[in-house]
């Protein structure tokens, strides 16, 4: 047991280095001010995880089929759709940066998928299906490097889901959680981000702009 | 700068156009062959093993909704009739000497009817006899015997009593292998 506490402060220790938490010479270096409100905007790639619960109605990726289990011609020759497609995302938030090394806010984001749906019988085309996955989720964000024009950052979300359109979880709103190893954030006031992450809202990349106040 | 973001947010865009590849089409020719094949093991498939294990009185329940009236038309021969909440069978038992000194029996006569009450009936027969008789399967500890079927089995799928596909169910020692009106 004690080992395992060791380990899980020692990994602690080790991310809290990698920010700017202990970097107390860089924090005098650096002149411009740490704290303060922002606003921002962006796009981004669609999910994985999201596209795969619109396509098959599955809430975890590589579940298993259960149609095998519920086999019927009704449902043999219900219509059926096609490859689903994506026109991305997008979303605004709002945060606080606290000093150098973290900040705090919420994104709210929606991404959108659709597929032609067809007749079983003669593949007549017999209208299209859309889905959306809004998400709202309160975010921490640590920051490796907090230069005046630039910022290199983690970040981690855990918030709600509602997918709209969706097979199975149409009327359920679910937890949901968004994480994005690296990020960067160029500029002073007005400036612009680029992200790579995984998770609800995008698998992939996003990229936005900035205003801090 | 600007035309740095702008250049990744429309390249985030592009990206988004295909996401998911697959599709839920379930009437392919492997559901048909699997549903026909499912309905005739789980009624006919049943009441054959038990006639054979010897278990057979003048009326079974099979799948707990399924009541079995069996009747005898010779010494080594019974006729069935089947009857559950979606199917409606029945179907000739013929008794003779088969592989291993055991019996074997043979089929005949099938009319099998399912119909889910919207619409979507299932109807299947036989071409010809269906002929069950033992197969040895050997391992290094024991062998054990199966009573496997060697026959073909026909199914027509109706909607609305309009005809929609067909299947033909070709069974060789318990092998089975499929065609249908369906594409692949």
């Amino acid at each position: 047991m004690k080992q395992h506490i060791s380990a899980v402060l020692l990994a602690a220790l080790l991310c809290l280095s990698a920010t700017d938490a202990f970097a107390g010479e860089r924090f005098r270096r650096n002149q411009h001010s740490p704290k303060g409100w922002s606003v921002s905007a962006f796009v981004n790639t669609p999910s994985a995880y999201a596209s795969e619960m619109f396509a098959t109605g599955h809430y975890y990726i590589g579940c298993a089929d259960m149609f095998w289990y519920n086999l019927t011609l009704e449902n043999i020759y219900s219509d059926y759709h096609d490859q689903t497609r994506s026109t991305g995302g997008f979303g605004v938030g709002v945060e606080y940066k606290f000093n150098h090394w973290i900040s705090a806010g919420v994104d709210f984001a929606s991404s959108f998928y659709y597929h032609n749906s067809y007749e079983a019988l003669n593949s007549n085309s017999q209208s299209v299906k859309v889905g959306a996955a809004i998400t709202l989720m309160p975010k921490v964000k640590l920051f490796y490097m907090d230069k005046p024009k630039c910022r290199l950052y983690t970040s981690f979300a855990l918030g709600l889901a509602a997918y709209p359109g969706f097979y199975l979880a149409e009327d359920k709103v679910t937890a949901s959680y968004q994480m994005s190893p690296i990020g960067v954030e160029f500029g002073k006031k007005f400036c612009g981000f680029v992200e790579t992450g995984f998770g609800v809202q995008y698998s992939g990349l996003r990229a936005g702009v900035v205003y801090k106040f | 700068m600007k035309k740095i973001f702008l250049i990744l947010s429309s390249l985030a865009l592009m990206t988004s156009c295909v996401v998911n590849t697959s599709t839920n089409q379930k009437r392919t020719p492997r559901n048909l062959a699997f549903f026909m094949g499912q309905q005739y093991e789980s009624t006919v498939g049943v009441c054959l093993n038990l006639i054979a294990s010897g278990s057979v009185s003048s009326e079974l329940i099979i799948d707990d909704q399924v009541s079995v009236t069996v009747t005898s038309l010779t010494n080594s021969s019974v006729h069935l009739e089947g009857k559950g909440p979606k199917v409606e069978f029945s179907f000739d038992a013929l008794c003779r000497p088969g592989s291993y000194g055991r019996d074997a029996f043979v089929l005949s006569d099938l009319s099998f009817v399912y119909d889910e009450a919207n619409g979507h009936v299932l109807e299947m027969r036989f071409s010809g006899d269906m002929i069950y008789d033992w197969v040895e399967k050997s391992s290094a500890t024991f062998v054990s015997y199966s009573l496997v079927p060697s026959g073909v089995l026909m199914g027509d799928f109706y909607l609305n009593s309009k005809q929609v596909d067909h299947c033909k169910l070709v069974y060789d020692c318990g092998e089975a292998s499929f065609s249908t009106s369906v594409a692949q």
